[in-house]
């Protein structure tokens, strides 16, 4: 286990050196010199006042230099200061990242327990009415984008159900319990897309398993309907099913960004928007890489998951 | 069809014509999958829809009376003979909007596809014909770039570049290039252990001419399925880009742009935010539907 483990980590390391690569690039992208974005047009590149800003952001070193400063700084949990409101960025990420995270995990939740019975169901009716149902909603869930499905509930429930609160603050410190109540609605447009993925792979994981003689055998010795389905069943049908877990987690944190915006949550998606608005560039490269990489320590903690569900694995690695 | 396309023993036995007999196989293969495709309803559906979409996008001016930036004398007018979907809060015509918007989401859609298809196929084949350091290299290039959610690092370079359609193109282009780089990969690793590439390599047939006549007809099938279900993820993309105020820029209409203009109005005007919606899902299961029926008529197992 822990040689497979280690293997893992050691493999996502230059994947994470090139996502923090990445990251401090997209500010160079910008056309232009960006201390005339910044100062505004009219202070004069060569002034004093440019040359200041050029030193505070370490403009004025070579490129590698620039990158390695803020790598270590990175590293450490100083992202440098907000280039629009001063205040150093590392502490605003950790106190806008709980509701991004609760909103995930609350998504991940409703998708998995919305897409794993969908697709059971799906493909123990294979071919009649319940399958195809499920999948044309299904179909309909991966071609409509969160963000519509978020503006068309908060407009049914404005008209049809007027007491219920769509859009509110969220204080998961002070008031935990009234903040989960906010982001349920909005977790449950989040997962939405994710369910539609988890469920088109446990029908796929499902019709192969149950088409294992081992299932007739279970069936033959008197086990119950059931409990063939799911002892013997999903539990073989749940790798791909993990697989698909992993890939909607890293849409749903992406997504997440503009499910904030729709129902106006304090996330990081909504921070990471309003640094992009008022052109707060450290802001920026800190939220990309801060979501990038908890999604890659997601996706590890999947393929680690494997190793758990999998003897196979443990066998051969 | 047996004149047309001569299999090898069709071939009169000739000196000169056996050097193109690894050529002929290739295109014969290349013609068997193209006959293979077995219709079926999903891509006849799908297929129509999409032309459809396509057809309405591009005869958008002959077909409404209105301008899309015209602001006519009622805003906010609900459905109605003159104006079929109502009109927006300045008194624009809500169809109208939908249809050149349609131009845009289209055009960035498929031309970003096009753009991670030809660039994603040629470093899959480079990459999995040389295999060694530059696979290598190249796939660790491709692992990072894949490592960013999609939609984030859309909207982090879309925001940097600036945003307008050829900056979404690009950059959607270049989120979407690692899934054909992965696809055309794995197919020419199988492709290249089969006899007609050694035979070719035999002949002295140069590695570009290999790569370009001999593997790509080959490891085609897949990738035109790929794209297919890309064109609808770079729909869904640009959607939400312009929802962010981060696509093409308004007053120019985008389906995206409508539904978040809509949302100050909605209690007064729920059609504004209704039909740009709608407009997208019937659009992006257009292309699924293809996408998977493509995928059903290709696939050499069915």
């Amino acid at each position: 286990m822990l040689r497979y483990a280690a293997g893992r980590i050691v493999f996502t390391v230059p994947v994470l050196f090139g996502v923090s690569l990445m990251s401090f690039a997209i500010i160079h992208l910008i056309p232009g010199d960006i201390v005339s974005v910044l100062a505004g047009p009219t202070v004069a590149l060569d002034s004093e006042a440019a040359q200041n800003i050029r030193r505070a952001l370490h403009l004025d070193r070579p490129l590698p230099v620039q990158y390695g400063i803020w790598l270590i700084g990175a590293l450490q949990g100083d992202f440098g200061n907000s280039l629009v409101m001063g205040l150093p960025v590392g502490p605003q990420i950790a106190s806008h990242l709980p509701v991004t995270l609760v909103l995930t995990a609350l998504s991940l939740i409703f998708a998995i327990m919305i897409g794993l019975p969908g697709g059971v169901v799906a493909a123990t009716t294979r071919g009649r009415w319940p399958d195809l149902a499920i999948r044309g909603v299904a179909l309909l869930g991966l071609s409509t984008p969160p963000f519509f499905v978020g503006v068309a509930t908060v407009l049914l429930l404005s008209i049809y159900l007027p007491s219920f609160k769509t859009l509110g603050a969220v204080d998961l410190r002070h008031d935990p319990l009234g903040g989960l109540q906010t982001l349920l609605l909005p977790a449950f447009v989040l997962s939405l897309a994710s369910a539609t993925t988890i469920m088109r792979y446990t029908r796929v994981a499902m019709l192969e398993v149950l088409a294992e003689p081992y299932m007739a055998t279970a069936r033959a010795k008197g086990a119950g309907r059931l409990r063939v389905l799911i002892r013997h069943g999903l539990r073989n049908a749940l790798l791909p099913v993990v697989t698909a877990v992993g890939v909607t987690a890293a849409h749903l944190i992406a997504g997440a960004v503009v499910v904030e915006q729709v129902f106006g949550l304090p996330g990081i998606g909504q921070l990471m928007l309003n640094a992009i608005y008022h052109r707060d560039y450290t802001q920026v490269q800190a939220t990309v890489l801060v979501i990038t990489t908890l999604v890659v320590l997601i996706n590890i903690m999947i393929d680690l998951s494997y190793y758990l569900l999998d003897p196979r694995i443990q066998q051969h690695g | 069809m047996v004149d047309a396309h001569p299999t090898v023993i069709d071939v009169p036995d000739q000196s000169g014509v056996q050097l193109n007999r690894p050529t002929i196989a290739d295109e014969s293969d290349l013609v068997s999958w193209r006959f293979r495709l077995r219709l079926n309803l999903p891509l006849l559906i799908g297929a129509a829809v999409v032309l459809l979409s396509i057809g309405l996008a591009l005869t958008a001016p002959w077909l409404t009376s209105h301008d899309p930036l015209e602001i006519a004398d009622a805003s906010l007018s609900p459905p109605s003979s003159q104006y079929l979907l109502g009109t927006d809060q300045l008194g624009r015509d809500v169809l109208t909007r939908i249809l050149y918007a349609a131009r845009s989401s289209l055009a960035a859609a498929c031309l970003s596809a096009a753009l991670a298809f030809a660039s994603g196929t040629m470093i899959g084949l480079l990459a999995g014909y040389s295999s060694g350091l530059l696979d290598a290299c190249l796939m660790r290039v491709l692992d990072v770039l894949q490592a960013f959610p999609a939609l984030l690092l859309a909207i982090a370079l879309v925001a940097a570049l600036g945003p307008n359609l050829p900056n979404l193109v690009l950059t959607m282009g270049l989120l979407f290039m690692p899934r054909f780089a992965r696809v055309a990969r794995a197919s020419t690793l199988s492709v290249r252990e089969r006899d007609y590439i050694a035979a070719a390599i035999g002949l002295g047939v140069s590695r570009a001419r290999i790569l370009y006549r001999h593997v790509l007809p080959n490891i085609a099938a897949p990738l035109i399925v790929e794209a297919s279900l890309t064109v609808t993820i770079a729909i869904l993309t640009e959607a939400s880009l312009s929802f962010l105020g981060l696509g093409v820029q308004p007053p120019d209409p985008t389906w995206g742009g409508m539904i978040a203009e809509s949302t100050s109005v909605m209690a007064l005007a729920p059609w504004l935010a209704l039909s740009p919606g709608f407009a997208i899902v019937f659009v992006v299961i257009g292309f699924t539907l293809m996408g998977d029926g493509l995928r059903d008529a290709l696939d050499p197992r069915g």
